[in-house]
């Protein structure tokens, strides 16, 4: 029997063999299973992520005035289906797209709405357990739609952006950016809209487009011919201004170095000579854009555009805004033409409307910053009431009181004696403001640029309602004021009832 | 030990999860149905075995019957429309295996009519090359069709090579290890006892290749080389068998392209995650996903896995039950391999031992194939897992190959 006792010993090396072969596959189960679960869980293929994100009771967004501006319905298939009811709000609000992710305050407030920011890990380990479909938290936004829906209506079909902000409180009651894009239908269309440049209807023309500001910047360079004023007053305005209403022929930064742009009064003066409040009120660009070297130490221009943040992105409380590249070189590499076409706004300082918004919220607060947001509270799911939102308290000082105080006299000045400003006031509203055009590359496309505010101050409450407007391809400028206006008038209509209670 | 406890223990496992199932499903009780064909089959196995063969091995029978309704469970959950035909099929399977209890001279006949039976398995082979068919429609055509009943020859095949191959080293066995030539350094069988068998098995994997069958081939390979290693006790034929092995994996992935293209996913299939590798990667994902304790039975997403239900059962099974429930399902196998070998072992007959082994060596690899492969351990070949695929041809000879190592043990008191 030598054979069969051979065999044996064959049996049992096979037999051990075979358990190794099982073992190396229990091994790898748990390799798989245990130490590189969380890597395969997170993939970006994993289907698994994408149906529990359309089971998601996706919490809901607000308005200040507590009408949904977004919600999550299930359909038949019990998967979740995101509703807009007002496609206008698109440019706040966002949208939420399983494959192109999400954006504006669906972007910014995603763990939120998601529910991820109340659950303990604990909590989200007894759910997935159980497999209790998540319900994420409503957020309430600072957005009034009525003057929302003022904005967008006013400014209509043109491409541009308005923004409308309650000071001090820093709350945005309007965002529009347009074109946009009907949010009930993003999973559809954005795929066709990304390659679209021309109109970019993705890009957030409030917080993201940068523009030249052109005449828009004359408010930032009357800050800083103020501020060199360790004490200025009423006075500094009436300083009379040689050649004030000349044409200013600036050499602007393309390519081939060889383009100049004349620019000239907004609104042509009988005389050269104005005074600076003339001269800042009828958007006469020399005493600005000839400033530097001149009237005015180019280092503090650019201190100036420092203070007021002019030189990195923007600041909206729980948006990550894309940092974008710096556009602006140090003063002490410019020469004298470089540093006119920087000064006069068509260098190569770019500035998103919240830029803008950031300095005219200055000048509406008293000098002071205010904490832009859009979103003041959220409720948790199964919560009664609302939690606010940490916004930030730290408010710097950008301006000086006694700058912001002239700054206010000058751009009210401008309403008044500027009819291109003055169409920005409607019924008994009192507006500060200033109308500007800047022409954008690569064809010099005009832009129409208004900041400013209206003064809502009650019983000695320093209040006011800032708004910015760009509008693209725009060469009246009192177009921007139009819109502007109409948003203004929405937003003391809206806010009425507050300050009166 | 006897065989009814263990039994007893499946049929908790196997009401359990089909309750927890029909609870997942909003309360659809009606998925428990095939719970009830399944305890009948298993009561009235039980009985009609200890009358049959009151001295078998106690473990194979409840083990057979645990995997096998474990993947009732999972058809039922992954495709409920198979669930008729995955159960008429455990009643068919079931059936052979009585079958082959009832008249345990059936091992006999396997060693007598070995040509015979095994060249019916080829001409059964053979015929899908004319009139082969694919219940799906599309794909090899590797099934006899028979009206809607669909066949896989290959899996007879399986059974009859195996007792073919059982039945000739048998014969040869001494003579094997006595007349050798030498070879380099080696001692091997003389030809002259090596030719039949290379020839018969040859034919066989030459069919399956041309039917591009690779899995199947792969596993005859496989078996044959584990075979000849068992009769001729050297171990350098197995070593050249790998060698073997791995120079035709090399020519197959030249000459194919389902060959080239499951190896290029086996060895990197992040970089097509979402084309050619989908079905690996989304398997892999699954384990991701059960993790330790899994799903549970009907929460997972294992379905988004293509045929999930056939090759990668197992990562179903890894989804829902976690890695626990994929050990467990591995145990179940292992044991029931080491009990077909420990009956090899202890069968004094050379035919009936490297019957038992070469059974119990068939399931082992085509365990091992598909697991490994749904794991990223080895290319993949597409060959179902045990019992617990969907397909009625893999069931049918599972329980062939359990009735058969059910009647060998008999014949032995097989030690634990």
């Amino acid at each position: 029997m030598i054979g069969e006792q051979a065999m044996i010993r064959e049996l049992n090396r096979l037999t051990l063999a075979l358990l190794a072969g099982f073992g190396v596959v229990a091994l790898v189960a748990v390799y798989w299973s245990v130490v590189r679960a969380e890597t395969l869980r997170e993939r970006g293929d994993n289907l698994r992520n994408v149906h529990a994100d359309q089971r998601l009771q996706r919490g809901a967004i607000f308005d200040r005035d507590a009408v949904p501006l977004a919600y999550s319905v299930p359909d038949e298939s019990g998967m979740m289906q995101r509703i807009y009811p007002d496609p206008a709000v698109a440019g706040a609000v966002g949208y939420f797209s399983l494959d192109y992710g999400a954006a504006g305050i669906e972007g910014a407030f995603d763990n939120e709405l998601r529910g991820d920011d109340v659950r303990s890990g604990w909590e989200e380990f007894v759910d997935e357990t159980l497999h209790r479909d998540p319900s994420g938290s409503d957020v309430r936004s600072t957005l009034d739609l009525d003057v929302q829906q003022a904005a967008a209506a006013a400014l209509g079909d043109r491409q541009g952006a308005v923004v409308v902000v309650a000071v001090p409180s820093g709350a945005i009651l309007a965002l529009v950016s347009q074109p946009g894009i009907d949010p009930n239908r993003a999973e559809a269309d954005i795929e066709a809209l990304l390659p679209d440049d021309e109109t970019a209807p993705l890009l957030n023309r409030v917080t993201t487009r940068r523009y030249p500001p052109g005449g828009a910047l004359q408010t930032v360079v009357l800050a800083a011919l103020l501020s060199a004023d360790p004490d200025v007053s009423e006075a500094a305005l009436s300083v009379m201004v040689p050649d004030a209403a000349a044409p200013v022929t600036l050499a602007l930064p393309d390519e081939d170095g060889d383009t100049a742009l004349t620019l000239a009064c907004l609104v042509p003066p009988e005389t050269e000579t104005l005074t600076l409040a003339e001269a800042y009120s009828r958007g006469c660009p020399a005493p600005f854009a000839l400033a530097p070297g001149n009237t005015l130490d180019p280092v503090r221009l650019w201190e100036r555009f420092a203070a007021f943040h002019l030189l990195e992105p923007p600041v909206l409380a729980g948006f990550d805004l894309l940092p974008g590249e710096p556009t602006l070189l140090p003063v002490s590499e410019l020469g004298p033409d470089t540093l006119q076409a920087e000064a006069g706004g068509q260098g190569t300082l770019l500035v998103t409307p919240l830029h803008m918004l950031q300095v005219v919220v200055a000048i509406a607060n008293g000098g002071n910053a205010v904490p832009l947001h859009l979103v003041d509270a959220v409720r948790p799911p199964d919560a009664d009431g609302w939690h606010p939102v940490s916004v930030p308290l730290y408010r710097p000082a950008l301006l000086r009181a006694d700058v912001a105080q002239v700054l206010r006299l000058a751009m009210l000045q401008a309403a008044a004696q500027n009819p291109l400003v003055g169409r920005a006031r409607q019924g008994e509203m009192v507006v500060y403001g200033h109308s500007a055009l800047a022409y954008d590359e690569p064809d010099e496309t005009p832009v129409a640029w208004f900041v400013g505010f209206a003064d809502t101050t009650e019983r000695d409450e320093p209040a006011a309602l800032a708004v910015v407007v760009v509008i693209e391809d725009e060469p009246d400028p009192g177009a921007a004021a139009d819109v502007a206006g109409s948003a203004l008038f929405a937003a003391v209509q809206a806010t009425q009832p507050e300050q009166e209670n | 030990m006897p065989e009814r406890w263990p039994l007893v223990l499946a049929g908790v496992f196997v009401l359990v999860n089909h309750i927890a199932l029909a609870l997942a499903q909003d309360r659809h009780w009606s998925v428990v149905w095939p719970v009830g064909v399944w305890s009948g089959c298993a009561l009235l196995g039980h009985t009609l075995l200890e009358r049959y063969l009151p001295r078998r091995d106690p473990l194979l029978f409840p083990l057979a019957m645990l995997l096998t309704g474990w993947g009732l469970n999972l058809i039922a959950r992954l495709v409920p429309s198979y669930t008729v035909r995955q159960t008429a099929w455990l009643v068919v399977g079931w059936a052979a295996l009585l079958l082959v209890a009832a008249f345990p001279e059936c091992v006999r006949w396997l060693q007598r009519y070995r040509y015979t039976l095994l060249f019916g398995g080829l001409g059964l082979l053979l015929l899908t090359i004319g009139i082969g068919a694919n219940p799906s429609g599309q794909g090899p055509q590797l099934w006899l069709g028979f009206g809607e009943v669909y066949y896989q020859p290959s899996e007879l095949l399986k059974v009859l090579l195996v007792a073919f191959l059982a039945s000739y080293f048998a014969d040869h066995q001494r003579a094997m290890r006595v007349n050798t030539v030498r070879v380099w350094r080696w001692q091997v069988p003389s030809p002259s006892f090596l030719a039949p068998v290379l020839l018969m098995w040859g034919v066989c994997v030459v069919v399956l290749v041309w039917q591009q069958d690779l899995g199947t081939a792969t596993l005859f390979f496989v078996v044959f080389m584990l075979m000849l290693y068992l009769a001729s006790g050297q171990i350098e034929l197995l070593l050249g068998g790998l060698v073997l092995l791995l120079l035709a994996g090399a020519a197959a992935y030249l000459a194919f392209d389902v060959v080239a293209l499951r190896v290029d996913i086996w060895w990197n299939p992040w970089a097509t995650a979402d084309t050619k590798a989908y079905q690996v990667v989304q398997s892999l994902i699954a384990f991701g996903e059960g993790g330790v304790l899994g799903q549970g039975i009907g929460q997972g997403e294992p379905g988004i896995i293509p045929v999930v239900h056939s090759d990668f059962v197992f990562a179903a099974v890894a989804e829902e039950w976690g890695v626990l429930g994929a050990l467990a399902a591995v145990s179940a196998l292992v044991v029931l391999v080491v009990r077909g070998m420990r009956i090899a072992v202890q069968i004094q007959d050379p035919f009936r031992s490297l019957l038992a082994a070469g059974l119990s060596l068939a399931l082992a690899v085509q365990s091992l194939l598909i697991m490994t492969g749904v794991l990223r351990i080895l290319p993949l070949t597409g060959v179902t897992l045990p019992f617990v695929s969907y397909g009625g041809s893999s069931l049918l000879t599972s329980f062939t190959i359990i009735g058969l190592l059910l009647v060998l043990s008999d014949e032995v008191v097989v030690e634990w």
